[in-house]
């Protein structure tokens, strides 16, 4: 089973087949997640979002046509979807970046300044990835981040590969500002 | 489904101008491995021989440092099976109404065997006959009501004609 195709476990995911799905989700779980924690910035709605997808997998599995696109393209779609449906609900909420996750994340460094220093510059740098607008943050997770190709971005956004580029352009630019401070070596002084 | 866009053709060995590989590194990033495969040979050529592309490549550079500060924790062991019983919990619904469904037209007992499917089987004929009877009788009332709307229409005339008579 570990050896077979997306194609193929799609294949038998439209017979019902549970140990191709179970073999699915081993397969695309934690890219998914990493990419819903990364659009969304709190893991609960991310694990909510992922749930989501898998079970639309499931439901809708006759829809998926093999050779059309990669199976990748189309569940970054489908989590893509949610997540910016999730965003808009919430609009107007504060971002909810799980800090504590942070703070065990940076704990690996060795002094504790250096880990507050660490800490501060992973919070200021995904709140700053937060406030992009919506499809310049998108374009910028789904290729830096998700390591999908420009191609399969560009799809899962329903743009051209030109427009894409031009959006990380813009996203880039725009978190390079934001984060001048850090950007230039500006050290982080915890206020006493 | 969206379809992918059309696939740029792959030029492997061009050379890139310096506005070009300055566009790609504001795109995506100081990493030569992340970008279009189609580019990555002529921009490693333009780092090798260009002052200028290097230092470019250094200042897209800290960006991508500050980016990659931001670590995502692995999702919890819990999801996976989370994600599991709710497909299952889906498909023992759906069974379950077709199951229980069957199961009451067969019934448990052998007097059930015998009068539940006659129920299941007579029970659309009877209806269709009472809406075919009901039918033709809502019909043949109308033409009922209708001869006794004309009849009373009448009366209710030569009434008025008396009436309108008497006051004349």
């Amino acid at each position: 089973m570990s050896e077979l195709s997306d194609d193929t476990l799609m294949s038998l995911i439209q017979q019902q087949d549970e140990r191709a799905f179970a073999k699915l989700i081993d397969r695309h779980l934690t890219i998914l997640h990493a990419f819903a924690r990364r659009m969304l910035g709190n893991t609960n709605d991310a694990e909510d979002v992922v749930q989501e997808t898998f079970l639309r997998v499931w439901n809708h599995a006759n829809r998926w046509k093999p050779g059309a696109a990669k199976l990748s393209t189309w569940l970054h779609q489908i989590v893509h979807n949610l997540c910016i449906d999730l965003r808009r609900r919430h609009r107007g909420k504060t971002v909810d970046i799980d800090l504590e996750e942070i703070q065990e994340l940076v704990s690996t460094t060795v002094t504790p300044e250096d880990c507050l220093q660490q800490e501060h510059i992973s919070r200021e740098v995904e709140k700053a990835l937060q406030e992009l607008p919506e499809r310049q943050r998108s374009a910028i997770i789904l290729c830096y981040y998700q390591g999908l190709s420009n191609l399969q971005a560009a799809a899962v956004l329903n743009v051209s590969v030109a427009a894409l580029e031009s959006l990380m352009a813009r996203g880039r630019r725009t978190l390079k500002q934001k984060l001048q401070t850090i950007h230039t070596g500006a050290t982080y002084e915890p206020a006493t | 489904m969206n379809q992918q866009p059309k696939k740029s053709k792959i030029i492997e060995n061009f050379p890139l101008e310096d506005k070009h590989f300055a566009h790609l590194l504001e795109s995506y990033g100081a990493e030569v491995k992340r970008w279009p495969q189609e580019y990555q040979i002529a921009a490693r050529q333009l780092l090798d021989s260009s002052e200028t592309a290097r230092q470019l490549q250094q200042a897209a550079l800290a960006l991508d440092n500050l980016l990659d500060t931001v670590q995502i924790p692995p999702p919890s062991p819990w999801l996976r099976q989370r994600i599991l019983a709710s497909v299952q919990r889906t498909t023992t619904a759906t069974q379950d109404i077709w199951q229980r469904f069957l199961q009451w037209i067969i019934g448990t007992t052998p007097l059930e065997h015998l009068w539940r499917p006659a129920v299941t089987f007579l029970l659309p004929l009877v209806l269709g006959i009472m809406i075919g009877f009901y039918s033709t009788q809502s019909i043949y009332g109308e033409t009922q009501i209708s001869s006794v709307t004309v009849e009373l229409a009448q009366e209710v005339s030569l009434l008025g004609l008396t009436s309108s008579d008497f006051l004349e």
